[in-house]
């Protein structure tokens, strides 16, 4: 699609029906079934009883609360993967994919070699900012005032290695659904200070 | 490319409020290495919103203007697809205003090749980051004043356990505060508008919740009838050291302008206030 000002046909589309406007934006990914419960496991493809092509698989509110799931699954995952440094830890893959899960296996692995861990977790303020399409959602973003205050990053022989505080960090995640589930495929952590709680 | 370069504001910066610094971390805490340091090709990491002059004031609208840049170079904070997001789309509002407040038209361009790569209708729960910062210049410009608290009896005289106390606020106090801040020809306005005082008389007993200023005393009222609207009255005294009572006002908070329009989470202000309470003479004596 070159770049168009798609206004005009779009104020005619909405005047038509607002709610069919998800089905025009032709780069998105079909609505993937996914389950309802707010679980973020990795499930068995439900079956879909609904035609996928106009099924609302999940409801806005639904894709928020899944969301918010698999990011602070992805929190747990590396506040856990940390302590030894374990590239493979498995909830690392099940909640990250893509860019995200790049930057934490790269990251472990050369902790690892350096034989540097993490001490603490990181209190997250987690939202969700953004939600795509409107309607039965794929893809979210969560913002996250991380307080990282209480982690630390320390030698084999327990020392920390700087005496740099950490602080309040903005983290954005860009969310979708991936293998059935949502998972976080890209995260932003920004500098110490980067937000207000 | 050519909407891109037209629209580009020149930055003068008289202040610079920078809401979004990619960069280097030097802290070691446990996200040392998977920060924005290690990934500066997310766009997450390197979209930047700066606002520019802009006086703050009672009711200044500040005249400022904004700047966005990715990854330092200086793009447009808004176009015809609408404003600059942190993932460095572009999000706008049908011609027709037939979307809701929270949903919004994304538009994601490849500079390189000047092509829409994304295109869809999504839902935001706050306004794009280069509205964002306009909008929240615009509430922090509010000035939201504490409870200018009245009792009757008076706060500063010594109460009496039975008798009915009246609380309001200064008539007058109870309106709706307006602010504003603008950029690049659009002007938000911020809003608060008071939705309830909660009192506490500390006494121990429950807060009461007024929604609305509450009624001022007058004499015709006489002293043993009770507020209509909000007031409560004490029944045990309060000793020497006093009961401390206090006021908090809601505000609701809600900003618009060009077409756009959001809420912002309530704002509370409160005030204190010493009350010593009594028992009726008659009351000890017996």
């Amino acid at each position: 699609m070159r770049r168009t000002n798609p206004g005009p046909i779009l104020a005619v589309a909405l005047a038509m029906a607002v709610t069919t406007l998800a089905a025009c934006t032709d780069r998105d990914p079909p609505p993937v079934e996914i389950s309802s419960s707010s679980s973020s496991a990795p499930a068995p493809a439900p079956s879909s009883p609904l035609p996928a092509s106009s099924a609302a698989p999940v409801t806005p509110e639904e894709a928020k609360q899944q969301a918010l799931v698999a990011y602070m699954g992805m929190q747990e995952a590396f506040d856990a993967a940390g302590q030894t440094s374990d590239p493979d830890y498995p909830d690392l893959r099940r909640y990250t994919t893509g860019s995200a899960l790049d930057l934490f296996t790269t990251a472990l692995t050369k902790r690892k070699k350096e034989g540097v861990y993490t001490r603490g977790q990181t209190v997250s303020h987690a939202k969700v900012t953004e939600l795509s399409p409107a309607k039965a959602p794929t893809k979210a973003v969560v913002e996250d005032c991380m307080d990282t205050r209480k982690t630390v990053l320390y030698k084999a022989n327990g020392e920390p290695v700087s005496s740099d505080k950490g602080g309040y960090r903005l983290a954005i995640a860009d969310l979708k659904i991936a293998e059935g589930v949502w998972k976080v495929a890209a995260l932003a952590v920004q500098e110490v200070g980067s937000c207000r709680p | 490319m050519q909407a891109l370069r037209r629209l580009l504001i020149p930055l003068v910066a008289a202040v610079v409020l920078v809401v979004a610094i990619p960069g280097v971390s030097r802290a070691d805490d446990g996200w040392g290495g998977v920060d924005c340091s290690t990934s500066p090709s997310n766009p997450r990491c390197t979209v930047e919103v700066g606002y520019t002059g802009g006086g703050s004031g009672n009711d200044g609208d500040g005249g400022g203007s904004i700047s966005c840049t990715i990854g330092g170079q200086p793009v447009e904070c808004y176009n015809e697809f609408g404003w600059l997001g942190s993932d460095g789309c572009y999000y706008g509002k049908d011609a027709g205003g037939y979307l809701p407040a929270n949903q919004w038209i994304k538009t994601c361009i490849n500079p390189e090749t000047d092509e829409t790569t994304d295109w869809g209708i999504v839902i935001l729960d706050q306004p794009p980051a280069a509205l964002g910062v306009l909008t929240q210049r615009a509430v922090d410009n509010l000035e939201i004043p504490t409870p200018a608290i009245a009792a009757n009896p008076k706060f500063t005289t010594t109460q009496v356990v039975w008798v009915p106390v009246w609380w309001w606020v200064q008539p007058g106090w109870w309106q709706t505060q307006t602010a504003s801040a603008s950029a690049g020809g659009l002007t938000i306005t911020a809003r608060a508008v008071p939705k309830k005082i909660t009192w506490d008389a500390g006494d121990g007993t429950s807060a009461r919740v007024c929604e609305g200023p509450g009624t001022p005393w007058t004499a015709a009222a006489g002293m043993d009838t009770e507020s209509p609207d909000c007031g409560h009255t004490y029944k045990i005294p309060s000793g020497r050291s006093g009961y401390t009572v206090r006021a908090v006002a809601t505000w609701d908070i809600s900003w618009s302008g060009g077409g756009f329009s959001g809420t912002e989470p309530a704002i509370t202000t409160a005030t204190t206030a010493n009350v010593t309470v009594t028992q009726r003479r008659s009351v000890v004596s017996g």
